[in-house]
């Protein structure tokens, strides 16, 4: 077993390219090692484009980090690009956007809640000549109209 | 949408509208004195206000003149030494307006509970001097009362004159103060305040 398992190293590291190796493992006509011989080629063969690591040069690099770049701080553009039609939730995102601004004028208009209110003066006059009056709100919400100066007519 | 905005529309001018009914008010016609005679209660404590000991009967005012304070209002006075104040009865209900005035005794003149209908005026003879008018002009949906009031007064010379005339949106609840209506002695001052369920 360590015989076969011996001749199977060999044969590996010569096709490895190994030199130590170089004289050692042919297959020979032996059926085994010949099997075995196209089966590492076959498998050499088959990871062989793996190796071809691709390689940033320097003047690729602004390009790659700009991608970069877009994909982190534009994501959702990057999915808009994708045209996987969203013109339904456009639609849709205006009716709301219109729905809040029908309600938000509604209450500013309706004046909102009531808030506790005072009275409110409008309008003061008098027939006296020379008096006026002088109008305040206590802290009290009591609303006063007082004749300062009761002019001559009193 | 325009269909939705003119519903909004048709909504607000329904909650801002103005409605009729009937309106209910109190009023309260009040002689205040300043009495100096009193002796200025300096203590630390408030002291209550006492009851009137006139039994709430309207005083007999004349119609001479009393120069008084002129061109200074009640608010200017609020760091006066407090004196002990009388109230007639029936002033119950407005005695937390009186009592900040710089008067010492008030004395009731008329008083009145009145209902009338929007649009109509309603009169209340104060005294030989003095008429108050008040007529509702509207009711709004929040029952504010836009009120249209007169002091009508005679001068000494016997003719009329409107002494004060005023348009005030009042909240029921809320008392309004009349004051700085000269009489013989002391100011007259009327307090008039709106009913809950005005327009009903």
């Amino acid at each position: 077993m360590e015989l076969f398992n011996g001749k199977y190293k060999r044969l590996a590291a010569r096709l490895d390219g190994e030199s130590r190796h170089a004289d050692a493992g042919h297959a020979g006509d032996d059926p085994e090692l010949r099997a075995y011989a196209d089966a590492i080629r076959a498998q050499r063969a088959a990871i062989a484009p793996l190796r071809q690591t691709p390689r940033i040069e320097d003047a690729q690099f602004r390009a790659f980090f700009d991608g970069v770049r877009e994909g982190i701080d534009d994501p959702a553009r990057g999915r808009a690009r994708q045209g996987h039609g969203r013109g339904w939730l456009a639609a849709l995102s205006l009716v709301a956007a219109a729905l809040v601004v029908a309600v938000s004028a509604f209450v500013i208009l309706d004046g909102g809640p009531q808030a506790v209110q005072a009275n409110v003066v409008e309008y003061v006059a008098t027939d006296l000549e020379g008096a006026r009056f002088d109008v305040y709100d206590s802290d009290e919400g009591v609303t006063t109209i007082w004749m300062v100066s009761a002019g001559d007519d009193l | 949408m325009i269909t939705a905005a003119c519903m909004g529309m048709a909504l607000v001018l329904l909650a801002s509208a103005e409605t009729g009914g009937k309106v209910g008010f109190s009023f309260w016609a009040v002689q205040a004195v300043k009495d100096e005679a009193k002796p200025v209660d300096r203590g630390d404590q408030h002291r209550t206000a006492q009851q009137g000991q006139r039994g709430g009967q309207p005083q007999g005012l004349g119609l001479g003149l009393v120069p008084q304070d002129r061109g200074a209002s009640p608010r200017s006075t609020g760091a006066a030494p407090r004196r002990e104040k009388t109230y007639d009865g029936g002033l119950e209900p407005i005695r937390s307006v009186l009592a900040s005035l710089p008067y010492d005794t008030f004395r009731r003149v008329a008083s009145k509970r009145a209902e009338t209908e929007v649009g109509k005026e309603e009169r209340i003879p104060v005294n030989d001097r003095y008429t108050f008018f008040a007529r509702p002009q509207s009711v709004g949906e929040d029952g504010r009362v836009r009120m249209a009031v007169r002091v009508e007064m005679r001068r000494a010379d016997g003719t009329q004159a409107t002494a004060l005339d005023t348009t005030i949106l009042l909240v029921p609840g809320r008392m309004v103060n009349l004051g700085g209506f000269k009489l013989d002695e002391g100011d007259l001052l009327m307090v008039m305040v709106v009913a809950d369920g005005a327009g009903r």
